[in-house]
């Protein structure tokens, strides 16, 4: 049954969105304190500005009800939908004031490129931003990678009620432990080691490479969040290759991959089960595709006979199959050189790479390694009941923490985000096409953005057209939150026609 | 007679090539942008272009450096020796535009020395400019909007914070 909201429903969803406001201006702090220890005098007045502007919102919001305390899952859904836009605006208004971006839309492209941990960018002379700039634009992959909610629920936002019912709407399914504020510090905390152990092998690579103390300390920071939180952003417009560096590759590599992996799995191992990360579903289904794609893209990168030697294939193969796998987006080589180096098979393997995604309950987008091990399992299902007696009760099992059997609920869940990726995916790519790009490069580019990857074949830059501009912003949003808290919002605004039509008569 | 005309035809070519040569190689220099995408059976060529040096000198293994250098919003690596990065003395950044230098060298579109990278290693690295301090961005506007923005904001904030602590009343 659909139930038509109230203006209370509203009164508490614009209250919650402003609390979570609240926490984007909180952020900005941290930029601020980076432009004046700098003195990067205007960027720091760009801060002040996107504080005041934000703080401004986010109190006018919260207004709307003084007294709200809580909310349910339906408020929560629209609440979660919401705020990774109007949180990608309040983050965008820094950036416009940078002369990095030539319209609002780019510093919101960006914006929302980073909260979802996209990676696509429309930057203008991303070389010559301002270190508090780049600061701002990894910080919110941090905040975005991890969500928005999360960060807000693990500073005691939603303490009453409605915690979960927000951890969920922001494409996660798994408490990992029984309380939801301590499952969200729980991934904080993970993050934190992580983030800390990678800055520190960075930074010392890049000291060695003779780079001095502060630059290094601030791209080894960049490029260890952009890595574990799958995001992509770079403080150079070379991405990877910037820095020459096969450690740096490495280490970025090792970081795609664990930000790829499930917190709850993270839980598991950090409490001493190993074992859990060879059995679970989406570990080996991980590692099966990879390999498949990873020897799929080989052979015919061997066959057009640019690459010669192992360690390019690792560098140049495996390392982008990685970077698409996990949705992550980091790149050491050009736009233009994608045909021309890798070939089409190496495209089709980055391309179903970018599509499949990461595990649940991660930072990576796209369909998600559980889901795609479901429907394998569930189409091998079918094969042994069709060969099976009919008195034969047929059943499949698989590990995901626990042993579990596999049931149609998971199967239809499965299917459903499935297919709403894959209409995505096309979708982008069709209107691609229809402003000019090829069926390649528009499907290419169409499921980068869907899939949260940012891996780029030359479409997106900030002379692309505003329809295009548009379409990867809407894109980024629905891949990030999985569909579900944006149909809410879709369905919520079309229920509530009829009832705001017959107020105004 | 006839040494006189061939030391005149000598003198003609040399002022024609003093006078054509620096135009033929400006003719010569290709822009990043379209050097990136160059297919790998060009690797190998010879290839000249300006650009901006920027970030940092990346030290290598062998004694080497790698530079990366500018031109219209894309930069590409160039393999170079410490001498011949002697003459860079600012690399651009958000305070300054690097030293502005012409490499000529030799272009690898997946180097087999650097892990299949694009790069180009150099046989010559010139100075055309020393590097110059960006142009501060105006603050003029900034600095009226910001405190009224904050002023908003902070405003804002504290009068939701009184009607919360008296929500009873509503």
């Amino acid at each position: 049954m659909w139930v038509t909201p109230t203006s209370s429903d509203l009164r508490t969803v614009l209250h919650f969105l402003g609390m979570l406001l609240m926490g984007i201006a909180a952020a900005m702090l941290v930029p601020l304190v980076l432009a004046l220890v700098l003195a990067e005098w205007a960027p720091a007045l760009d801060y002040v500005i996107g504080i005041g502007v934000t703080l401004f919102f986010a109190s006018t919001l919260m207004l709307a009800d003084v007294r709200a305390d809580s909310l349910n899952r339906r408020q929560a859904l629209v609440v979660t939908a919401l705020v990774w836009i109007v949180g990608a605006s309040a983050a965008a208004v820094p950036l416009l004031f940078s002369q990095n971006y030539i319209h609002f839309i780019d510093a919101l492209f960006d914006s929302m490129s980073g909260l979802a941990t996209a990676g696509l960018t429309v930057v203008f002379d991303l070389d010559h931003m301002a270190w508090s700039h780049s600061m701002w634009r990894h910080l919110l992959h941090l905040i975005g990678g991890q969500g928005i909610v999360v960060a807000a629920i693990s500073f005691a936002v939603a303490r009453g009620g409605g915690a979960f019912a927000l951890y969920q709407a922001e494409g996660r399914e798994e408490r990992i432990l029984p309380n939801v504020q301590h499952t969200a510090r729980f991934i904080w905390f993970v993050t934190a080691v992580y983030v800390t152990l990678g800055t520190v092998a960075l930074a010392i690579a890049m000291l060695l490479d003779g780079i001095s103390l502060g630059p290094a300390l601030l791209n080894a920071f960049f490029i260890c969040v952009a890595a574990f939180d799958t995001g992509g952003f770079a403080p150079h417009s070379q991405s990877l290759l910037y820095y020459h560096s096969w450690f740096v590759e490495a280490v970025s590599m090792v970081l795609m991959l664990a930000g790829t992996m499930n917190f709850a799995l993270q839980a598991d191992v950090w409490r001493g089960d190993v074992k859990e990360m060879i059995t679970n579903i989406e570990t080996r289904t991980l590692a099966i595709n990879m390999l498949i794609l990873t020897a799929f893209a080989s052979v015919g990168i061997a066959l057009f006979g640019v690459l010669d030697t192992g360690g390019e294939f690792v560098r140049k193969v495996m390392f982008h199959i990685v970077s698409a796998h996990t949705g992550t987006g980091h790149q050491t080589i050009y736009a233009p050189q994608w045909s021309l180096t890798l070939g089409s098979a190496g495209i089709a393997a980055v391309i179903l790479a970018m599509g499949a995604g990461g595990a649940v309950s991660s930072t990576a987008g796209g369909i998600k390694a559980l889901r795609i091990g479901a429907i394998v399992k569930a189409i091998s299902l079918s094969i042994r009941k069709a060969l099976s007696p009919d008195s034969a009760v047929v059943k499949s099992r698989y590990h995901h923490i626990t042993d579990k059997t596999l049931t149609d609920q998971l199967i239809s869940s499965s299917m459903t985000v499935f297919i709403l990726y894959m209409v995505t995916y096309i979708t982008g790519a069709l209107v691609g096409m229809a402003y000019g790009y090829s069926a390649g490069d528009a499907l290419f580019e169409s499921t980068s953005a869907a899939g949260g990857v940012g891996l780029t074949i030359g479409i997106t830059s900030p002379f692309m057209p505003t329809g295009m501009k548009w379409l990867y912003i809407i894109q980024m949003w629905a891949g990030r939150l999985e569909f579900l808290a944006l149909m809410a919002l879709v369905a919520v605004v079309i229920i509530s026609i009829p009832r705001v039509v017959r107020k105004k008569r | 007679m006839r040494v006189r005309s061939v030391i005149a035809s000598l003198t003609v070519a040399v002022v024609l090539a003093a006078v054509v040569q620096p135009a033929f190689a400006a003719e010569n220099l290709v822009r990043l942008n379209d050097l990136i995408a160059y297919p790998a059976s060009r690797s190998g060529e010879t290839v000249v272009f300006e650009g901006e040096a920027i970030g940092q000198a990346l030290r290598q293994p062998d004694g080497h450096v790698f530079v990366n250098v500018l031109d219209d919003g894309t930069a590409v690596g160039v393999y170079m020796t410490d001498q011949q990065s002697s003459g860079i003395i600012g690399y651009g950044g958000y305070k300054q535009i690097g030293t502005i230098v012409r490499v000529s060298g030799e272009l690898n579109v997946a180097c087999a020395q650097h892990g299949g990278d694009f790069d180009v290693h150099a046989a010559g690295v010139s100075v055309i400019e020393q590097p110059t301090a960006r142009e501060t961005e105006p603050l003029g506007l900034r600095l009226m909007l910001a405190p009224i923005a904050l002023a908003l904001g902070i405003g804002q904030f504290f009068l939701y914070r009184r009607l919360r602590s008296h929500r009873h009343l509503f």
